[in-house]
């Protein structure tokens, strides 16, 4: 039985919003256009743009993230040996999923992305504007933050332009404060996980992190923030489940029922870097230059698979949320054909190891089906474990 | 006396064991799966029971284990990883690595003293590795799959598979056929391109001695030749091991049962 | 009439000798070695007599020997999934004992890592940093998304350059000398304009060169940018192509279809699948690839010309759309009568983009275009029996277009695939 550490309203108010945004992505773009007729909508592609820049324009940011769809036109245009994620945003793309947005924004993110980027820009450039925010890949070096900035600049400026409307500071401040206010509170929904834990599954606490990717936060924020305020801690509730960390990628989350299996092999999942790229961020300055506070954050940012510096590495942040969570063992989760992930994966692995630390691998892609082995394996990762 | 049974519940056969107080196999079963899987397993368990005339009631506990583990009635369920573990080391104590190789997985496993599973690691997707593989290949040359492992021994000019894809591999078989290479020829070198892969899956969780080879294709001989010919060390074969892995259950359900002393829930 | 070697080869091969030998004898006397990516102005290094060595190409070359299977192999059982790319699993691979034609390569004290070609350099270096207990120095390249590459860009990039120059300083313990710079430079401008007109020659219809060939004699424009040694076998290549073209010879046989190849090649395969295709006349006459070494460095401004050009010259940091373009206008200097892409599982950079490639030279360029799957050193991703079928079709494609004889549509090739 599920302990409730909430009234039912806040979190059920809360848990069908998201449901809804993540189901229906389409509607609810509809009505939200409805509900605004003069704004635009600016799609991007996990894991980080700067959403700032989007709110600044008076627009709507939403996440594109693939689905569980069939994939078969996009084989037209990208072959089989990619992730599925870059497939399937494709695939819905053919299909006119986006013909509502008015420009669609990707980091480059890694090798595949850089490329579907610029496949989306030779074939869809006619139904919505396609740029791309140019990360630096490195963190560790004073120019990248000139650099980015710089990036920034150019951006919000083609942006802009594309939607007719101008970025001033005022709105450029007002965006900041909007999206420092959304981190935070997406941040302390993490960090009360051991409460959450008991109060939604897994599943659902991913849900409500995607969700925040894809609605506006003027409507997201008061649902997430009532269900904290209402959030009382609850330390019974871990005692019966083992506790484990899980690592992976920020740009793909598995399909929600195998994200449940976790829960049904009696996991509780005490910490992550899942989604980190959304909502890992460290907090915007404000004041001074906007543009070089928001490229200093990215680069002050959680360690992430394909963006490198010298001396902060991934390993010890897994590390810290397995202290922090008191974790018994360490579930990697790594998208099919995402070479980053499988790179860093051995080198975690390793580390891992060292401290001995049990680990458990485990390959996915979106396919809704085929789960069966998946829980074998998280059953059998548990039985080590007990 | 008190009885545990074990059934491992697979995609093509339930193999059913019983063991007594004293770890002995008192009876064993193995009936197809089908389609209904829980009147199937009841059918493993009733088989078991008649044929070692053993009493249903002497059943003190039982562990469903296998990728049907939870569609069948049982007090309690087990991975199969963790049975083929136990089973494999109540054969060969020695046993510190395990490999199973299944129609649609393939596990290395490596183990502790007691037979408790220390690591693991199983193939992805791909059915390159499994015995899916062998069974298309089977195909393609038109040969019983159960002919295969015989064939390959008498070889006397080995052809190389090279492709890791089941479907490139069909294609290399097809055009060794068209090339006129022999069909014993083309069994050893699928054995050898399977224990490539099924070897690349053992090193991952590192190679000890004694090596004990679990699931049905371990009754093939070409397979097992392969794999003792790229490690260079003897695996240990039991006659029972379709059944290791109900075995392991088995023992896990007497372990449980006498440990705690507490009735099943 | 069989091919005559080329002489130059003998010059390249000696020259090759000579600088391994000499990396070899650097590090036993203690000196500095660096490993680099291939798409990295190495001339910094040489300038501050830093050896430079390159495990790309050290990869290729074990490619070339049919190592990478085994090489894989080696990696995967280390922990190296199948799904990277087989360059860095045959380097792993050597690095866990395998073998290597040359021994492998001697341990860097420095990695320098540029961005341009993938990112996956990126993760690769990070593990030989590990591996080797060295320091690392990344040289992000930005994407070109635009097809133009921007001035934050460059800044950025020169900035970079002037921290591996004051890394160089710290490692070597020297100051590094601006005026020996300058002439490093002029000495790699000129082996590049040797290059650059070497693959002029060899765009010569019918073609004095094979893309074998000149892949042959590839080693020192790819690992001795800046020395003497560079210039000296691409002044010899030039003129020995000069002679050829003067006297009319033809490296290829009838040339009865001259064909332009996108992406890495098979290593594994250089010279079944050019005889594969000789069997049917055609022959592969100029190649992407070659061009990524297609560079203007100007010794006066040398970082940021060197900033430009590194991070535009690659295909792999452009869009496809600037892809496009450059393959449209290098089939008509060549007057392909075909394209061939590599789709190069192992480089996901130069792979992707390959379907709107054909689409569009098909259109643009009214010449059929064939996609191979495959690997540049994991012959295992590569299935020999349907690479044939598919160049077989091929051929009867160009047959129809080129001299009418056989009704087979390129459409019925794109559907069988």
């Amino acid at each position: 039985m599920i302990a409730t550490a909430t009234t039912p309203d806040a979190r059920t108010a809360l848990l069908d919003a998201c449901a809804r945004a993540l189901d229906h992505p389409g509607a609810c773009l509809r009505e939200w256009k409805q509900r605004h007729p003069a704004a635009h909508v600016v799609g991007y592609f996990p894991t980080y743009v700067p959403t700032e820049l989007i709110y600044a324009c008076g627009a709507l940011p939403t996440g594109l993230w693939g689905g569980s769809i069939a994939v078969s036109r996009a084989n037209a245009y990208i072959q089989q040996f990619t992730c599925s994620i870059v497939r399937s945003t494709t695939e819905y793309a053919l299909h006119g999923a986006f013909d509502q947005l008015d420009a669609v924004l990707f980091p480059p993110i890694c090798d595949s992305a850089k490329l579907v980027a610029s496949i989306w820009a030779l074939n869809f450039s006619e139904r919505f504007m396609v740029d791309m925010v140019t990360l630096p890949e490195r963190l560790d070096s004073d120019a990248s933050v000139a650099y980015l900035a710089a990036e920034l600049r150019r951006v919000g400026a083609t942006l802009a332009q594309k939607l007719g409307v101008t970025i001033d500071d005022g709105a450029l401040a007002c965006a900041i404060d909007r999206c420092n206010r959304l981190r935070a509170s997406q941040q302390a929904f993490c960090s009360r996980r051991a409460t959450l834990e008991a109060t939604m599954p897994l599943a659902h606490a991913a849900a409500v992190l995607k969700a925040g990717t894809l609605m506006h936060a003027d409507d997201y924020l008061p649902l997430l923030d009532a269900f904290l305020a209402e959030l009382t801690s609850d330390a019974r509730s871990r005692r019966s489940k083992i506790p484990v960390v899980v690592s992976g990628l920020a740009c793909q989350l598995p399909h929600p029922d195998f994200l449940a299996l976790f829960d049904e092999a009696g996991f509780a999942v005490v910490g992550d870097d899942l989604l980190l790229g959304m909502c890992g961020g460290v907090a915007v300055a404000t004041g001074g230059d906007p543009y070089l506070a928001l490229a200093r954050a990215f680069t002050q940012g959680p360690p992430l698979a394909t963006r490198h510096h010298d001396t902060i590495h991934r390993h010890e942040f897994i590390l810290d949320q397995w202290q922090r969570g008191a974790a018994r063992g360490v579930v990697f989760l790594v998208p099919k054909f995402c070479e980053p992930e499988w790179f860093d994966l051995r080198y975690l692995k390793a580390e891992m190891e060292k401290r001995g630390i049990p680990n458990l691998v485990l390959d996915f892609d979106e396919d809704p089906t085929g789960f069966g082995p998946v829980l074998t394996r998280l059953e059998a990762f548990a039985e080590i474990l007990m | 006396m008190s009885h545990f049974a074990g059934v491992d519940i697979g995609s093509l056969a339930i193999k059913c064991v019983i063991v007594n107080d004293a770890m002995d196999i008192v009876a064993k079963a193995v009936v197809p799966t089908g389609a209904r899987v829980a009147q199937a397993g009841e059918a493993a368990l009733r088989a078991a029971l008649e044929s070692g005339g053993v009493d249903p009631v002497s059943i003190a506990l039982t562990i469903a284990t296998g990728y049907g583990r939870k569609r069948v009635a049982a007090d309690a369920r087990v991975t199969e990883i963790t049975c083929h573990a136990r089973g494999a080391v109540h054969l060969f104590p020695g046993t510190r690595t395990v490999l199973d190789i299944g129609g649609q997985d393939t596990k290395a496993i490596r183990v502790g003293a007691k037979g408790e599973v220390a690591n693991f690691a199983m193939n992805d997707k791909c059915a390159a590795g499994t015995g899916r593989f062998l069974e298309v290949m089977a195909r393609a040359l038109e040969v019983d799959l159960e002919d295969l492992g015989p064939l390959s021994r008498e070889s006397t000019k080995p052809q190389t598979i090279s492709s890791f894809c089941t479907v490139f591999g069909e294609s290399e078989v097809v055009s060794h056929i068209a090339d006129g290479a022999e069909i014993k020829d083309i069994a050893r070198g699928l054995h050898a391109a399977i224990a490539q892969r099924v070897i690349g899956l053992l090193k991952r969780v590192g190679i000890e001695a004694e090596l004990t080879m679990s699931g049905g294709v371990a009754r093939n001989v070409g397979m097992r030749d392969a794999i003792e010919r790229e490690l260079g060390l003897t695996l240990n074969v039991s006659d029972e091991s379709q059944i290791i892995g109900a075995l392991g259950a088995a023992l896990i359900a007497r372990q449980r049962y006498l440990n705690t002393g507490e009735e099943p829930r | 009439m069989s091919p005559k070697k080329l002489e130059t080869t003998t010059l390249t091969q000696k020259v090759m000798r000579d600088y391994y030998a000499g990396c070899r004898e650097a590090k036993a006397q203690g000196r500095k070695v660096a490993w680099s990516t291939v798409i990295m102005p190495t001339e910094i290094l040489v300038a501050a007599d830093v050896e430079v060595l390159f495990p790309e190409n050290h990869s290729a070359t074990c490619g070339t020997k049919g190592l990478g299977p085994a090489l894989s192999e080696l990696a995967e059982a280390a922990g190296l999934s199948q799904e990277t790319c087989s360059y860095v699993r045959c380097d792993l691979g050597v690095r866990m004992g395998g073998h290597s034609p040359w021994g492998g390569l001697p341990a860097p004290d420095i990695v320098f890592c540029a961005t341009a070609s993938c990112s996956t350099v990126t993760k690769w270096f990070e593990d030989l940093t590990r591996h080797f207990g060295c320091e690392l120095a990344v040289v992000d390249m930005p994407y070109n998304f635009s097809g133009s590459i921007t001035p934050h860009s460059i800044d950025y990039i020169v900035a970079q350059f002037e921290e591996s120059i004051r890394r160089i300083e710290r490692i070597t313990g020297r100051p590094f000398d601006r005026d020996r710079f300058t002439e490093v430079m002029k000495l790699s401008r000129e082996a590049h304009e040797y290059w650059r007109k070497c693959l002029e020659l060899g765009a010569t219809k019918p073609s004095p060169i094979t893309t074998t060939d000149i892949l042959v004699n590839m080693g020192p424009i790819v690992c001795l940018r800046g020395t003497q040694a560079a210039v000296d076998v691409y002044r010899s290549l030039y003129a020995e192509l000069s002679e050829r073209v003067a006297s009319g010879y033809v490296a290829a046989g009838e040339e009865r279809f001259r064909l332009f190849w996108d992406n890495i090649p098979f290593w594994f395969a250089l010279g079944s699948l050019s005889r594969r295709l000789g069997e049917h006349g055609a022959a592969i006459v100029g190649a992407t690839y070659l061009y990524h070494w297609v560079r203007e460095v100007d010794p006066a401004d040398p970082l940021r010309s060197m900033a430009r050009e590194y991070s535009t010259a690659v295909t792999m940091n452009q869009s496809v759309a600037h892809k496009i373009d450059k393959l449209c206008g290098l089939i008509s200097l060549y007057q392909a009568d075909g394209l061939v892409i590599h789709s190069n599982r192992s480089c996901k950079p130069d792979a992707l983009g390959a379907l709107d490639l054909q689409r569009a030279v098909e259109r643009r360029c009214g010449v059929p275009v064939l996609i191979l799957e495959g690997d540049h050193t994991d012959s295992r991703a590569v299935s020999d029996a349907a690479v044939q079928t598919r160049i077989e079709a091929y051929i009867e494609a160009l047959e129809q277009k080129k001299y009418g004889h056989l009704r087979v549509t390129t459409h019925e090739i794109h559907a069988s695939r």
